[in-house]
């Protein structure tokens, strides 16, 4: 009996100091001549986690924060194509390494962004980087893959023949025919709210809910809508698949970017206003406190948004290895300061104080409403 | 409550017993003063030593306050002013229902029988607690236009009253130089008339003797005229022994 009642009161300690956790995100902002402390933010997630807070993690808030706020129309576009030309020009300098490295950090931007609204000539270039990243290593197998995937993305897409070889050109046409005789996938999209604009591989096709026909392979759908947070899809659809896929749209981030708000940081004239501008953020990641981490020399800032009670909106610089410490400090609320006088608790004060002040202005003006008007006389003589 | 209602009738008590006294406030008219010859402030002494006053027939007072103006209208002398010190209204005249408050301004002009202004007293206060104040009268002429007086009922024919001419022309017979030409008008009634004469007509005496042709125009009468000679009056002003200023009359 006892056990049992050790073991509750054990378990209702833990329930209590679970409900009593904060739910933060750590968010690290850069300051001229310093780059965003990513790894502190890391650390201090992992130390506010151990300590029984639920934590956002500082990629997922920030990528959340950008994604409505980043664009993916032609623009970001170009920039990719740059970007590729830049890798397999690398490639060609046999620096392998550096255009694989390229190349991967090209696809994650292409998948995070659900192939963009830029049209289908980037994926396929992208595609065809990384086949010619798979036969400089002798990987046959996953270069034939890759063009798979170039001619799932973009089979209307004529490759140019100044970047490509006739060879290279040839066989994407011949593959592609391949392809197409295939049967062909199907995929549909139903978006809450609905009406969302759906591009697959970059190209707009139709408005939510729609069915698609697609040629087998990998696809990349992204579902956009105004005021939301646009939503992807990576998809490899069998010949003759029909999927379905429901996304719900997130409202978009439309507080102030993390640029700005880390301009408005490092002016210490603007630094309140700049850890006023977090608090949207805190609500729109649905936590209670962001923590901006902002780089001041070799320290680091620390704001709360919204601050705990009694406490600063612009908090302390400490050391990196003072984080964790200073920020469960800054989580404790302090008591407001009382107010200097009782009569703030006496309202029957105020009332009686109120009244007798209206009376006297109330008597004034009845007084001055019903006396003759003081008047004089002038003689000149 | 009770507190509340005690308060109430001790303000209303306080309000209601502040009594309104009757007040008046006094602008004695001064006459002008002449500047010394530094120009600094008018001399000290009680007696006039200007002659800008000569002349004039009756004044006019212009009073405003917060609640407008107020205009006396002409306050014709029984005389006119041939001699300095009698400068002064000839009976106080007051404004009633002037807010105490209030400031108010005062503007007192002289006029000649031709309404032409020869002095004024501007005064400024307030409010009306001050009791008592002086206005300086001050020559809106310089150099001042010397004065004729005519005595005029004894020109006119039998039977014709001053109120029945309507315009008085003075010319000099040398030349028929103009002299005046006044038209009936307020300060017109005042006898003997007094003009300022701005032309034709030397200071100080000398067209002492001018021979002037007077006519007056009275309605369905034919034009009066008469012949006159301007004689120079000199007035001496105490304790000076000698003149200093004086007036032509037409005789």
């Amino acid at each position: 009996m006892r056990l049992v009642s050790l073991s509750t009161w054990a378990s209702l300690a833990l329930v209590a100091s679970v409900a009593s956790a904060d739910r933060l995100a750590v968010v690290p902002f850069e300051s001229p001549g310093h780059t965003a402390p990513a790894l502190e933010a890391e650390q201090l997630s992992a130390d506010l986690i151990a300590r029984g807070h639920r934590v956002v993690s500082s990629a997922d808030a920030v990528a959340r924060i950008s994604i409505g706020n980043q664009g993916a129309g032609p623009d970001w576009a170009a920039q990719v194509m740059q970007s590729i030309e830049a890798a397999r020009a690398t490639l060609t300098r046999l620096d392998r390494a550096i255009a694989s490295n390229m190349a991967r950090k090209i696809g994650e931007d292409i998948v995070h962004r659900g192939g963009g609204a830029g049209g289908a000539d980037v994926l396929v270039e992208w595609c065809l980087l990384e086949r010619q990243l798979s036969l400089t290593a002798s990987d046959a197998k996953t270069a034939s893959l890759w063009l798979d995937a170039a001619i799932a993305f973009g089979p209307d897409v004529e490759l140019d023949p100044l970047r490509h070889p006739d060879e290279e050109r040839d066989l994407f046409a011949r593959r592609r025919v391949v392809l197409q005789s295939e049967v062909a996938a199907g995929l549909s999209i139903a978006t809450a709210p609905g009406a969302a604009e759906i591009w697959v591989d970059g190209v707009r096709r139709c408005e939510s809910p729609c069915t698609l026909t697609l040629l087998p392979g990998r696809h990349l759908a992204r579902a956009s809508s105004p005021a939301h947070a646009p939503a992807v899809i990576d998809i490899e659809l069998g010949p003759g698949t029909i999927a379905s896929r429901r996304l719900g749209l997130t409202p978009a981030y439309s507080g102030a970017s993390p640029k700005a708000i880390s301009s408005m940081l490092a002016q210490p004239s603007r630094r309140t206003e700049g850890a006023s501008a977090l608090e949207p953020m805190a609500r729109f990641l649905d936590v209670e406190h962001v923590v901006a981490l902002v780089p001041e020399g070799n320290q680091i800032r620390v704001l709360l948004a919204p601050p705990a009670a009694g406490r600063s909106r612009v908090g302390p610089v400490v050391a990196a290895a003072d984080l964790s410490p200073t920020v469960t400090e800054q989580l404790r609320p302090i008591a407001i300061p009382e107010q200097g006088t009782s009569l703030f608790k006496k309202p029957g004060t105020w009332i009686i104080g109120g009244a007798i002040v209206a009376a006297l202005v109330g008597g004034f003006f009845v007084y001055e409403a019903t006396r003759p008007q003081k008047t004089g006389t002038i003689t000149v003589q | 409550m009770r507190a509340l209602l005690g308060c109430m009738c001790m303000s209303l008590s306080v309000f209601g017993c502040a009594s309104s006294p009757k007040t008046t406030l006094i602008f004695y008219l001064d006459p002008p003063r002449e500047l010394v010859n530094d120009g600094g402030s008018p001399n000290d002494g009680g007696a006039p030593s200007d002659f800008s006053c000569i002349g004039v027939a009756g004044f006019d007072i212009v009073v405003t306050s917060g609640s407008g103006d107020s205009r006396s209208g002409p306050l014709l002398k029984d005389t006119p002013v041939l001699d300095p010190k009698d400068c002064h209204l000839t009976q106080p005249f007051s404004i009633h229902d002037i807010d105490v408050d209030s400031p108010a301004s005062v503007v007192v002009t002289g006029y000649d029988g031709a309404r032409t202004p020869l002095v004024q007293a501007t005064g400024r206060v307030d409010n009306l607690h001050g009791g008592a104040t002086h206005l300086q009268l001050e020559t809106l002429a310089t150099p001042l236009s010397p004065v004729l007086v005519v005595n005029r009922q004894p020109l006119l024919p039998a039977g014709a009253q001053l109120a029945d001419v309507t315009s008085l022309t003075v010319r000099a017979v040398r030349m028929s130089m103009m002299l005046l030409n006044v038209a009936a008008g307020p300060y017109f009634g005042v006898e003997p008339g007094a003009y300022a004469v701005q032309m034709n007509l030397g200071p100080d005496g000398t067209d002492d003797m001018l021979a002037l042709t007077v006519d007056f125009t009275i309605p369905n009468m034919a034009v009066r005229q008469a012949r006159l000679t301007a004689h120079w009056i000199p007035i001496v002003i105490p304790p000076a022994t000698t003149p200093s200023g004086g007036y032509y009359k037409a005789q």
